[in-house]
């Protein structure tokens, strides 16, 4: 039997943040956003790069069909990493509907590229449009991408021992929700 | 859980905090909200194996890690902290930080002795209302041969009455109880009822 220790532990921080006086919580938050948003334009830029990476690598024009799984996932959560002074343009967000994409490729050792286009597209859409595209068409995006997140997981529920099995998605049906986020 | 409100004063002048990140521009990110919070002491890493050798030698008030890292992860690394021994920065709160996070991390978090865990990307909002959590909260801290940290039972319902391993703290089971009649197989299917998605 392992032996259990329940003790309490001095909290420093406790100490040090309670101390009377300070600013007011809306004035550091009020500063805080102002030196997070300084760093919008760089952020923005390296968004860019991984963007341009992840098309060079992954886009239709330049596959040839074996490309590593990580290194996809890498490039996506590298985006997310960086996305907190952009995260109005909710690129993120997309990057993440990606990761979880890639994750379950990797899982079953399979490309499920007609997807993975749909969320480089949507990307590009979302990077390219910015600020300006309009709230219907961002939240068709995000119903699009996870619609294709719950098939897949409903696939890997319905079947989780055959990993080999082929994808049993239509193609055009991807397609469908790819024109209907008018990409 | 308690939030400060926009008039709650909080003062982070006094506070040290050790910043682990491999991407750089994430961890510049982290400094810069830090600042605007008023943190003057922050020290700023880029893989777990440096910062350990740092919290050996350096004392701090709290920590933030990203939880995927080359080499020794975030997880990896909380649980060494929680593992030195006579050393103050043992106990000290420790957010971990994730972007995208697979299921079995998220299991791995709960169980490496971080006492929150933040999504990214993060907001000052969401960042201070956690610093704040772990400033206030209250947790006692456990040490197991296979885990030490904060108590993750949060209810504190404990083990039943009347066997050992019960603590002063721990919730009476009567809390517990349910107070009204148990729903019937119909009604629980009617709130569970699967649907069809067509795409």
């Amino acid at each position: 039997m392992s032996n259990v220790r329940i003790f309490r532990v001095p909290n420093r921080l406790r100490e040090k943040i309670l101390k009377s006086g300070g600013p007011r919580a809306l004035e550091i938050l009020a500063k805080a956003d102002k030196l997070m948003i300084e760093m919008r334009e760089s952020c923005l830029e390296n968004v860019n790069k991984l963007i341009n990476e992840i098309i060079k690598e992954y886009g239709r024009a330049n596959r040839k069909g074996d490309e590593d799984f990580l290194r996809l996932y890498t490039l996506c959560a590298n985006i997310i990493d960086i996305s907190a002074p952009v995260a109005d343009l909710e690129i993120d967000r997309a990057a993440f509907y990606l990761c979880e994409l890639v994750d379950r490729c990797g899982v079953r050792d399979q490309w499920d590229w007609p997807s993975v286009d749909v969320h480089i597209d949507a990307l590009q859409l979302l990077r390219m449009e910015g600020v300006n595209l309009p709230a219907s068409a961002r939240m068709q995006i995000f119903v699009g991408l996870k619609k294709i997140n719950d098939r897949l997981g409903a696939r890997e529920a319905a079947d989780p021992a055959d990993e080999a099995a082929p994808p049993d998605y239509d193609p055009t049906k991807v397609d469908a929700i790819a024109s209907a986020i008018d990409i | 859980m308690m939030k400060p409100n926009a008039n709650t004063r909080i003062n982070l002048d006094k506070i040290s905090v050790l910043l682990i990140d491999d991407n750089q521009q994430s961890l510049d990110i982290l400094g810069q909200v830090l600042s605007g919070f008023g943190v003057r002491q922050i020290l700023k890493v880029e893989s777990a194996e440096e910062a350990m050798k740092i919290v050996t030698r350096q004392v701090f008030d709290f920590i933030m890690t990203d939880g995927t890292m080359p080499g020794m992860d975030g997880y990896e690394f909380i649980e060494a902290v929680r593992r030195l021994q006579n050393q103050p920065n043992a106990f000290i709160p420790i957010l971990l930080i994730t972007g995208h996070a697979r299921e079995s991390q998220v299991h791995k978090a709960r169980d490496c002795g971080a006492n929150f865990v933040v999504a990214k990307p993060i907001t000052p909002k969401v960042l201070l209302d956690r610093i704040f959590w772990v400033a206030k909260e209250d947790r006692m801290f456990v040490e197991t041969d296979t885990y030490v940290g904060p108590d993750r039972r949060f209810k504190r319902e404990g083990p039943p009455a009347g066997t050992t391993g019960r603590r002063k703290e721990d919730l009476p089971m009567e809390l517990g109880q349910a107070t009204t009649p148990n729903l019937s197989q119909d009604q629980i299917d009617g709130m569970m009822k699967p649907m069809k998605v067509n795409l």
